[in-house]
């Protein structure tokens, strides 16, 4: 009988050896993974209440009371920058999923059916892409409303032509291949075609996409929540962060907007140093 | 040739029209009545309505939408409710200012992460291609209008090198007489020298904030279709017959090279529209992209639609411009 | 009619516009500031300047009361520290030389001052306050509203007698007239320059209007040059009756950054900035370079609370509200101390005003209890929506979210863009919100209220209250003094008891200039300064 000891040792080694061979991209998971943690202790870890205010601390600089100082209402910067993994990462996976769902249904829906429907739904995606994607997103995020949910659908949305080009393209080849014409040998209803043997093929090249996206997703969610048109006050945003400290900055009060930012860098460098290390994978001429 | 420039011209239209039918939907249905910003809420009823009727504002959708294209087609797009000026007028004005600030950081970008992107190429696995990597991944993480205030912290609070944001030029500083529109060019050639330092004060940190966002990508794409190009069978041959390494890198791999770094540079620029508006609004930098935030903010249609009109017919155009290159430089694109 | 709605900055910073150069026009008025030139940050550029008509931020305002004059003027009087401010309920004669009530308080005669001129050199005669007049009815704008609630109704009121002479009829007597005359909606303009943009589609030449003032001016100022986007310019008028203006020329210039206005007027490339956050005023006290003029604005910032809508609809939450709220940050930390707390639905300054009747203190204990009563021991969730872009709001909205969570009411902040948020105030949808644009020119404590509470325009929290209504009714038109008071401090009474409102905060109306700028005189009815008066020394 092989015991549970002996099946994870050699799971963790290789997870080392794998680690060992790309340490950037293990860098990056490292990052994601790491934030990902510290987001769900947030509430064991924050020293104060995200929300908590106290105007009689307000705008003091780093010190071991307030790890990274105090914002213009006294609220800590440090358990609210901690409490943003969890806002951020929600709205960088919650975008990407959208996008992913929308687009990859409308690319295999044009590819599976092809035609009209294929020619119609491509022209759509074309207008969609012909935007710039910021200023179309800011557009959506004004015409809606500042909220989480609407944001995650401003920015989802923009990107839906990227993923409906990708899947469609890895649809045509994929239907060309073994797996579509064997299920049709064996009578499947189009449905299972579509669900069970297509899909899943057509993932990994948009998986590593997505990875990027969530990266560009938290960016532009900081973006557009730094002039306003993102999430609620006083909610612990990243972007929203820093834009309250933004007009403190020509006073020198500088850690108000610093720290959010570094987060954002930070996260975005390591959802980018997961999507390049996949894509080393797929293509290894590049970076 | 003229004839698949032709075409692609008259694709384009479609895509266009498309693109103006989002927009007014887009601009209709954002929250609040432009005449509550533009006329006393004391005002009677009645006279608001007769404003709103002057200003289309009651007919049908589908009516406004015809005027809209109508207007269009002759150039008119409106005027903007905020700034009772033609909106077109607005956008020209706006237009040379963002430009200039895009033209610094793009020209600056370009002119550091080519050289760069090469370098890396050339000396693989070196530090110079652990520096641009690091730059890269750094570069596009990195939010821009983060990167401008502390830009701003730095070089305004901490060392007193340049003043705070104020715009183009400083304020007591009259502009330059008029040539190109860019001040920094125009109080050059006018020997205008205090315009010149205070216009040159003001585009430093807003350019070079855009230029490190746009580094990264550029820098990344000259490294990659360098390595390729260097690898390719090609090089080799030239290798075989004895060239110069420098003359295989930059007479025959760079050529080969370019192209993709050519389709970067519009894609980068695409992407400067958006970044524009962010770092327009830290900096008041009295652009395009302040004005469509301001847009948003009052929901100003006509200047949102005219903004979003011009700012996709000029993505859409330098992607035309790309492919247009492609075809004339790359003789294995077929027409 | 016209309570004139300062919409402050604060609230419209989003519809700041970008500042922009025009293509080929190289600058008229070049700002090198010296003596007989100010350089003045303002937020942003004018909007809608037809004077009947405008929604009027404070920039729009302000550049109306310097180019325009009127019939009558406020007395300018020297307070015993020798500061002169303009009186808010005393008139003087502006283009008239004089006037006359009769004695039943009816009809008011106007003598125009002789050789008046327009800027444009065009004669200023009692035809062209009949022609302004006229248009001003014809249009049903702004002004009159507030002729109407002076028992002005319509034009046939306002009778032609001669050249010199023009005379208001009032259908019964009262004391609303002249408060709002020594305004911008009561601007005489000119018959031969506004009269051919009147056309059938546009009869009252609004088109025109709303982005020009040039030859119909006759203040002490006119417009030389606009830049849209980026600045205006003023340039003395030579034409202007009063005393000539000291200095010559005046440079708006956009700046739509608060800090950067700040660093501007530090550095000293303005003379003046308008609108700076609170909090850099102390810094500002202290320089001696800088003079900052402080003087406590009628303005009144309060919270809203739909009397109608549920759980708004019952005064115990109201007052459970009231009791949660953290007065004293929001004075303190808000506005940095450069605010008094609002005591009373009419503000510190209005005759009338008392704080006899003001009880509410942050008392958590208490507002949990009255919630208790009402009802709602689990409190509820509600949104409160606010202006975007203004840092007053944001920063209010955040302590009373965080004030309101201790007893149990979980809040949602909105930012409402600047048009939205005028549509649904105005149509009186909001629920629970913040406001602060509202500063009562005329100086009459009825006014205020019947705007406020009576009139369904302002009376965006849909207060009801036989009793109030009745008294404002009663007493609004009315000249027996004693009794008017008396119902006055009734209706405090109930309104604070009632609390349809959260009473805030009264801001103080804050102007730094160089130092080297002097001459400012305050004016309270509506804060804007009449540039006339200042000069460098």
């Amino acid at each position: 009988m092989i015991g549970p000891q002996e099946q994870i040792v050699p799971g963790l080694t290789a997870l080392a050896r794998w680690c060992r061979r790309n340490p950037v991209t293990a860098f990056g998971f490292f990052i994601i993974l790491g934030l990902g943690v510290l987001g769900l202790l947030a509430p064991l870890i924050a020293p104060y209440d995200p929300y908590a205010l106290n105007p009689r601390e307000k705008m003091q600089p780093p010190s071991w009371d307030h790890l990274f100082g105090t914002g213009i209402f006294g609220e800590d910067i440090f358990s609210r920058v901690l409490y943003g993994i969890r806002i951020d990462f929600g709205i960088g996976l919650g975008a990407v999923a959208f996008g992913l769902i929308a687009g990859s249904s409308v690319g295999v829906i044009a590819g599976y059916y092809g035609g009209r429907i294929d020619e119609v739904l491509m022209r759509l995606m074309d207008i969609v892409a012909a935007f710039p994607g910021f200023i179309l997103a800011m557009a959506i995020a004004g015409v809606l409303g500042p909220s989480i949910p609407n944001l995650i659908i401003a920015i989802a949305f923009v990107n839906v032509p990227v993923y409906a080009r990708l899947s469609r393209s890895r649809f045509l080849v994929i239907r060309e291949s073994l797996y579509a014409l064997a299920a049709r040998g064996v009578g499947a209803s189009d449905f299972r075609i579509l669900t069970w043997h297509l899909l899943p093929n057509s993932l990994a090249p948009i998986f590593v996409q997505s990875t990027l996206q969530c990266g560009w997703a938290i960016l532009d969610a900081a973006g557009l929540s730094f002039i306003g048109l993102g999430v609620h006050l006083p909610t612990p945003e990243w972007g929203v962060m820093i834009g309250l400290g933004a007009p403190r900055i020509i006073a020198g009060q500088w850690w108000i907007s610093f720290f959010p930012g570094l987060a954002i860098a930070i996260t975005v460098m390591g959802f980018n140093l997961i999507g390049d290390g996949l894509q080393d994978l797929l293509d290894p001429r590049r970076w | 040739m003229s004839v698949f420039i032709a075409r692609r011209l008259l694709l384009l239209i479609p895509v266009l029209l498309g693109v103006t039918v989002v927009t007014f939907t887009l601009t209709r249905v954002i929250p609040g009545n432009p005449i509550d910003l533009m006329v006393s809420p004391l005002a009677s009823q009645e006279t608001r309505d007769r404003i709103a009727e002057n200003a289309g504002l009651n007919d049908p959708i589908w009516v406004q939408y015809l005027r809209y294209i109508e207007g269009v087609s002759r150039g008119d797009f409106g005027d903007s409710f905020v700034t009772n000026q033609p909106v077109l007028d607005d956008l020209k004005s706006r237009f040379m200012p963002t430009f200039e600030l895009t033209l610094f950081a793009m020209l600056t970008a370009i002119a550091l992460s080519v050289p760069l992107g090469i370098a890396a190429a050339v000396w693989r696995g070196t530090w110079i291609d652990h520096i641009s990597r690091v730059l890269a991944v750094f570069g596009v993480a990195m939010p821009v209008f983060w990167v401008s205030l502390v830009a701003i912290y730095v070089f305004f609070f901490l060392l007193h090198w340049l003043p705070a944001p104020q715009g183009r030029i400083g304020i007591i500083i009259p502009p330059p007489d008029r040539i190109s529109g860019l001040y920094t060019i125009d109080s050059l050639l006018t020997g205008n020298w205090k315009a010149l330092k205070s216009s040159v004060q003001s585009i430093i940190l807003p350019a070079s904030v855009l230029a490190f966002a746009a580094m990264a990508p550029l820098a990344r794409i000259t490294r990659a279709s360098m390595i390729e190009a260097l690898e390719s069978d090609y090089t080799r041959a030239a290798r075989s017959l004895g060239l110069s390494e420098s003359s295989i890198v930059f007479r025959h791999a760079l050529r080969n090279a370019i192209l993709p770094v050519i389709t970067m540079i519009a894609i980068v620029y695409g992407y400067l529209l958006g970044g524009v508006v962010l770092v327009e609004n830290v900096f008041a930098w009295p652009g395009l992209g302040r004005y469509v935030y301001n847009a948003i903010a009052s929901s100003d249609y006509p200047a949102l639609q005219g903004f979003i009109l011009y700012s996709t017919t000029v993505y859409v155009l330098l992607f035309l411009f790309v492919d247009i290159l492609y075809v004339l430089l790359d003789p294995r694109v077929r027409l | 009619m016209h309570n004139i709605m300062l919409l402050s900055r604060r609230i419209f910073l989003i519809a700041t516009l970008a500042a922009g150069l025009v293509f080929g026009n190289t600058f008229a008025a070049h700002a090198q500031s010296d003596e007989n030139t100010l350089i003045i940050a303002v937020s942003r550029d004018l909007q809608n300047i037809d004077p009947t008509l405008t929604s009027g931020n404070i920039n729009t305002w302000e550049f109306l009361t310097n180019v325009y004059s009127w019939l009558i003027d406020y007395e300018v009087v020297t307070m015993d520290d020798g500061t002169m401010v303009g009186d808010p309920n005393s008139f003087v004669g502006g283009l008239a030389e004089s006037f006359e009530w009769t004695e039943d308080g009816t009809t008011v005669t106007f003598t125009m001052r002789d050789g008046l001129k327009f800027s444009n050199g065009d004669p200023l005669t009692a035809e062209s306050v009949k022609f302004t007049f006229d248009r001003l009815f014809d249009q049903q704008g702004v002004t009159v509203g507030n002729m109407a609630l002076a028992e002005v109704p319509d034009k046939h009121h306002i009778e032609l007698i001669d050249s010199k002479t023009i005379a208001i009829h009032l259908d019964r007597a009262n004391s609303l007239l002249f408060g709002n005359m020594a305004q911008a909606g009561n601007s005489i303009l000119n018959p031969n320059v506004v009269g051919p943009h009147m056309t059938d589609d546009d009869p009252s030449a609004h088109e025109w209007l709303k982005s020009d003032t040039r030859g119909t001016e006759q203040g002490p100022y006119r417009l030389e040059s606009r830049d849209p986007g980026n600045q205006y310019v003023l340039v003395r008028n030579e034409n202007y009756f009063g005393e000539p203006a000291h200095i010559e020329r005046i440079v708006f210039q956009v700046i739509p950054d608060p800090s950067s206005r700040l660093a501007q007027l530090v550095s000293g490339a303005v003379d003046i900035a308008m609108e700076l956050p609170t909090v850099d005023i102390p810094a500002l006290e202290a320089n001696p370079d800088i003079t900052v003029h402080r003087n406590t604005s009628r303005t009144i910032s309060y919270i809203g609370m739909n009397n109608e809508v549920a759980p708004f609809d019952n005064k115990l939450v109201r007052q459970a509200i009231s009791y949660a709220v953290p007065y004293d940050t929001i004075v303190n930390d808000v506005m940095n101390g450069y605010a008094i707390q609002l005591k009373s639905p009419i503000p510190k300054g209005t005759p009338g005003h008392t704080d006899e009747f003001f009880v509410y203190s942050q008392n958590l204990e208490k507002a949990k209890e009255l919630l208790d009563q009402a009802g709602l021991p689990d409190g509820f969730s509600t949104v409160f929506e606010i202006p975007i872009g203004s840092q007053e709001a944001k920063e209010t909205a955040v302590f009373v979210q965080e004030a309101l969570r201790g007893i149990g009411i979980d809040v949602q902040i909105q930012e409402l863009p600047g048009a939205a948020y005028f549509e649904k105030i105005q149509k009186h949808e909001l629920v629970f919100f913040y406001t602060n644009f509202w500063i009562s020119i005329n100086n009459e404590p009825y006014y205020h209220v019947y705007w406020k509470f009576h009139h369904s325009c302002c009376n965006y929290a849909n207060y009801a209250n036989q009793t109030v209504d009745d008294l404002i009714k009663e007493h609004t038109i009315s000249t027996d003094m004693a009794a008017r008071d008396a119902a006055l401090q009734e209706i405090q009474r109930i309104l604070l008891d009632e609390a349809p409102w959260v009473l805030l905060y009264q801001p103080e109306h804050i102007l730094a200039m160089r130092s080297n700028v002097k001459g400012y005189v305050f004016f309270s009815a509506d804060n804007l300064t009449r540039y006339q008066h200042l000069y460098k020394e």
